[in-house]
């Protein structure tokens, strides 16, 4: 965002920028001592002739600027004489912390060139009283995150307000495109679009799917802005450096595990050595060890090593940020509550602990050190199992030949399209025909049919099939006028404090007793503990007091003894680009001419596995069947991603438990997945093919009891968003608790007696979809058919299959009658 | 109708039902507790569309009971009314005037904040705190049962459930009969209830609804 991103090099002048604009930015620059990069340039010209696009270019290079300077130059061009009332520009930004920085140097530059402009930020940490100054005067530029611009939809002056917009910037798409926050965006953008014309420019990272990316955006374009629209994009390209920390024994270091710590002592040698290191932990949990963990180890970094996280309140956070900014750390401990926006420029290390699942994550998290134009990224990587050594090589590769994945657009979210009516009808209203031909001019519901629309619009005005005479449904009213709004207060403010599609656990306060507040963590945490209980939280160890007023009351402890929590979410599944690279670095790690020294140092731990088992080829898949105290084990190492594993798991389990009726429990990893039985499991050479086969793959799972555990469990996020259960009223109304149920009763209910429920049908659809990732499913059966299954017998445990052992998420399947599994469940306890 | 659990307590015989109700043979009684009607048109009223047929599947799982059983008496021990009135309890009422001969006593729940009068005008009993009959006391909540007492309660409130765990991991929560030494507490009879896991204490005995019959569950295999 820094102005001095923009390098200082010789000027060219083969654009000929024809308007004044041009010349008084490019003035300006120059007294800077700066040149804008050629993109750039490329995007203010396409600015200025009423285009809308998408801009492409590794951070640390000017992609704000790209855009804004760009609105500027096209507003000193147009020379206006009034100062127009209400937002010109929006910028939707993912991230809250961004809003600040951004808003700072927007306005700077604002200042410098005499533009009578203001720079405001409406979202979560904005105040009542900032808003309501907003609100008499609203400012020209205003940074927003999807949700809160949902909110300003839901005021009755939003056509007001939004009356002279121009231009909508959407920044980090590429981590929206694939989310229902990207759903909100484009809903909003459709929105503007039935208003009035606006110009569309989408920021994004370098992704696999950048063309689908800025359809996806752009989709509700009149079609001669679409054809004219483009990816901006450079061909400047980061340099990065990846250095795998190699733990000294192989033969010493864990099969299996989350942690890492067995590396701490180089992993401090190394942030001793630089200036200022990020180190990336995947879980929140995890991150709480890593800096108990380094402070044990360096205790004299104290006060110079930073947690942050999710959990953390945001004003420490914020200190946190600042003090990044100002070189006071020498390092922070985070998650991927740092993976975007700002840029620290003191920070010269990163260091990834653990899988970073995929390479564009991995991409980004490099990219945090050495932002300048033409510095170099390095990163460090610390594995916290020997096999994730294989990783280090494979990513080595993805970088080489350029592989990067490609987020899924979304499609069809009624949850999201029923909380976007519900906001609609809490401002203006909205008349059902033109707001259906507004959102059928989305990417998301162009395919949604006239019978599902009208599903949609019975959920929220009659409340899907009711016996008329005894119901009382109430939510969208309809006037005489064929209006559709909201008119009860009550259901408007339950529907104001629910807009959003972030779902977590519900969470409670951590605070001190002398009010000092902490953090939030997750409920079902606290309510297992008991006073007195020590558990770690925010880098400190506290002991657990009692809940009053809707938080913990904790106190510090001197304990070496305590819990950490683990927090639910942020498991990312390895991306389908891993999984081959992984499999193809497999293939070669046993060639003895191998140089790669991750590889190197693996081979006693690839010798055992050969020895007990087999090390599979490019196209091979392995399958170990082995005999434990613990029952029968079924393990299968397709190396596809721990989503299409629970798939193929349930599959696999479904099929066998047609030749004999039984029950298994499931787990899965990245690499593989087990089947665990208390009875023999009849697999073999003969059948094993005929049981991964791709034929009738949607009925086989749909049969599985399995779609129904999933479904239900993506339903919790669909309930919330489409407004069946309430986040967020903590306390605030004792009679509230009257219409509180649980997710998974309301899937139960509706499930049993309104199974056609389109809230129903997209938790479905969304497992087959998004879960299961259908088509990636079906690609991994069909290479496995064309390749070769290799079943061993080994008599112990192997390398391999530890991971998954022990770090796994479980579930069971059954294809017995329930009363028979209970009463053989109990037989096994006597 | 399921096949009854059969138990003895104070030597008198009670069925414990798959429907999750109680009979009591001698009493020619009916033993439901936590049917929580009214509440899906409560939820509805505030805009969360929860199926309303939740409600008539109850409320006929309950009059099949009644005919099946030809109980002379219906006792529920709380929670019958969800909470405030709305156009569920007058389609219950009309349900009621088909049952003339059926004498129903209600003890009241948290949840019963209607008022008593709606109540009596259909001929409905409310008893405020407990109800004797014998040895035999009916009480909402297991926590008020008087420590003096030293005969043997029925009860609701909890919705308990109990988890039962097994090889590979295994696990599933029902809905159970929990019987303890002094007290038994019912199942939620509404079908738009959860389960809670019950905290074993060593003796008591849990009998989980699984479907259309019921299993007793016996120690060593659950867990909270």
């Amino acid at each position: 965002m820094r102005i001095t991103h923009l390098t200082k090099r010789k000027i060219n002048n083969h654009i000929e920028l024809h308007v004044d604009g041009f010349t008084i930015i490019r003035q300006w620059l120059h007294q800077k001592g700066l040149q804008p990069f050629p993109y750039q340039e490329e995007a203010w010209r396409a600015i200025v002739e009423d285009k809308s696009g998408l801009i492409n270019a590794p951070t640390g290079y000017g992609k704000t600027y790209a855009v804004f300077l760009g609105v500027l130059i096209q507003f000193l061009n147009d020379q206006e004489k009034e100062l127009t009332k209400g937002a010109r520009i929006l910028w939707i930004s993912p991230l809250r912390s961004l809003a600040k920085d951004l808003a700072r140097a927007m306005q700077e530059v604002l200042n410098e060139l005499k533009i009578p402009w203001q720079v405001g930020i409406r979202n979560g940490d904005t105040s009542a009283a900032e808003r309501q100054k907003q609100q008499r005067r609203f400012p020209q530029v205003m940074i927003v995150t999807p949700e809160s611009l949902h909110l300003l939809l839901a005021q009755k002056s939003f056509p007001e307000i939004f009356k002279n917009l121009k231009l909508v910037a959407i920044d980090e798409w590429h981590e929206l495109v694939g989310t229902k926050r990207g759903v909100q965006v484009t809903l909003a953008l459709s929105r503007f679009l039935g208003m009035k014309p606006i110009q569309i420019w989408g920021i994004s990272a370098t992704i696999g799917n950048l063309q689908e990316a800025k359809d996806v955006l752009l989709y509700s374009l009149p079609k001669n802005k679409k054809n004219t629209a483009k990816i901006i994009t450079t061909a400047i390209k980061k340099h990065i450096e990846i250095q795998a920390i190699l733990p000294d024994e192989i033969e010493k270091y864990p099969w299996a595990g989350h942690l890492g710590l067995k590396l701490v002592r180089k992993v401090v040698q190394i942030i001793e050595e630089n200036n200022t290191s990020l180190l990336f932990i995947n879980t929140r949990g995890m991150s709480e060890r890593w800096y108990q963990a380094i402070l044990a180890m360096a205790p004299h970094l104290a006060g110079a090593l930073a947690l942050h996280h999710g959990s953390i309140d945001r004003k420490l956070r914020e200190w946190i940020e600042d003090s990044l900014h100002t070189k006071k750390l020498k390092a922070v401990v985070c998650t991927s509550s740092l993976d975007l926006g700002v840029d620290f420029r003191p920070v010269d290390t990163v260091i990834q602990v653990g899988s970073p699942k995929g390479v564009a994550r991995f991409l980004q998290r490099a990219g945090r050190s050495g932002h300048g134009p033409g510095e170099k990224s390095k990163i460090y990587f610390v594995p916290t199992h020997s096999l994730e050594l294989m990783e280090v090589a494979a990513l080595k590769k993805a970088i080489k030949v350029n592989v990067i994945e490609s987020p899924t657009p979304r499609s069809l979210c009624f949850d999201v399209l029923i909380q976007y009516l519900c906001t609609l009808a809490i401002g203006i209203g909205f008349l059902p025909e033109s707001i259906f031909k507004e959102i059928k001019s989305t990417y998301c519901y162009a395919t949604i049919t006239e019978a599902e629309w009208q599903q949609t619009l019975a959920q929220i005005t009659v409340g899907g099939k009711a016996l008329r005479e005894y119901d009382e449904f109430k939510k969208i009213e309809i006037d005489e006028k064929g209006l559709y709004f909201i008119k009860d207060r009550m259901v408007a403010m339950r529907h104001r404090m629910n807009i959003g599609t972030i779902i977590s656990d519900s969470m409670i306060k951590v605070k001190l007793s002398n009010g000092k507040f902490l953090g939030m963590v997750e409920e079902w945490f606290i309510s297992r503990m008991s006073p007195g209980d020590v558990f770690t939280f925010a880098g400190r160890n506290l002991e657990f007091i009692h809940i009053k007023d809707m938080a913990a009351q904790v106190k510090p402890s001197s304990s070496k003894k305590s819990i950490v929590p683990s927090w639910n979410g942020g498991r990312m599944p390895l991306s389908a680009n891993m999984g081959l690279l992984l499999r193809e670095t497999l293939n070669h790690a046993t060639n003895p001419l191998v140089d790669e020294p991750e590889l190197k140092i693996l081979a006693p731990i690839l010798e055992l596995q050969k020895k007990l088992s087999h090390i599979p080829k490019k196209n091979e898949l392995l399958v170990e069947y082995i005999h434990t105290k613990d029952g029968y084990h079924l393990f299968v190492y397709p190396f596809e991603g721990r989503l299409v594993h629970e798939a193929m798991a349930s599959l696999l389990a479904g099929r066998i438990s047609k030749i004999k009726p039984m029950t298994f429990s499931l787990a899965m990893n990245d690499y593989s997945f087990e089947l665990l039985s208390d009875q023999p499991i009849p697999v073999h050479e003969k059948n094993i093919a005929e049981l991964l086969s791709e034929k009738n793959l949607l009925l086989d799972i749909q049969s599985s009891v399995n779609a129904n555990e999933m479904s239900k469990r993506k339903f919790r996020e669909i309930a919330s968003i489409g407004g069946l259960v309430f986040q967020g009223l903590p306390g605030k109304q004792k009679k509230a608790r009257h219409i509180q149920a649980s997710t998974s009763l309301i899937f139960k209910v509706l499930e049993e007696y309104e199974p056609d429920n389109i809230l129903i049908r997209q938790a479905y659809q969304e497992v087959f979809l998004e879960q299961m990732e259908e088509e990636r499913l079906r690609a991994t059966l069909q290479r496995i058919q064309v390749g070769k299954i290799i079943i061993t017998t080994p008599h112990q445990l192997t390398p391999f299959c530890f991971p998954v052992k022990v770090d796994s998420l479980r579930e069971t399947i059954s294809s017995e009658h329930l009363e028979d599994r209970i009463r053989r469940m109990i037989e096994q306890q006597k | 109708m399921g096949k009854p659990f059969y138990i003895e307590i104070c030597k008198q015989a009670f069925w414990l039902l798959p429907e999750k109700a109680v009979y009591w043979p001698a009493q020619k009684m009916l033993i439901i507790s936590d049917i929580h009607l009214g509440k899906s048109g409560h939820f509805r009223k505030s805009g969360i569309a929860v199926p309303q047929a939740v409600f008539l599947n109850d409320l006929q799982k309950l009059v099949t009971l009644i005919h099946h059983t030809q109980c002379k008496t219906l006792l529920i021990t709380g929670d019958f009314f969800h909470s405030e009135e709305n156009k569920e309890l007058v389609l219950f009422k009309k349900w009621l005037s088909d049952l003339k001969n059926l004498e129903i006593k209600l003890i009241m729940g948290n949840h019963d904040i209607l008022p008593g009068s709606i109540y009596s005008r259909s001929g409905i009993e409310c008893i405020e705190d407990c109800f004797v009959i014998e040895e035999i006391l009916f009480i909402h909540d297991p926590e008020n049962i008087p420590e003096a007492f030293d005969g043997y309660a029925f009860c609701g409130h909890i919705h308990p459930g109990v988890r039962i765990k097994s090889k590979a991991k295994q696990s599933i929560i029902l809905p159970c009969f929990h019987l303890t030494k002094k007290y038994c507490i019912l199942p939620a009879f509404s079908s738009f209830a959860g389960a809670m896991p019950a905290r074993k204490t060593k003796g008591d005995r849990f009998i989980a609804v699984a479907k259309n019959s019921l299993i007793e569950v016996v120690s060593a295999s659950f867990n909270r």
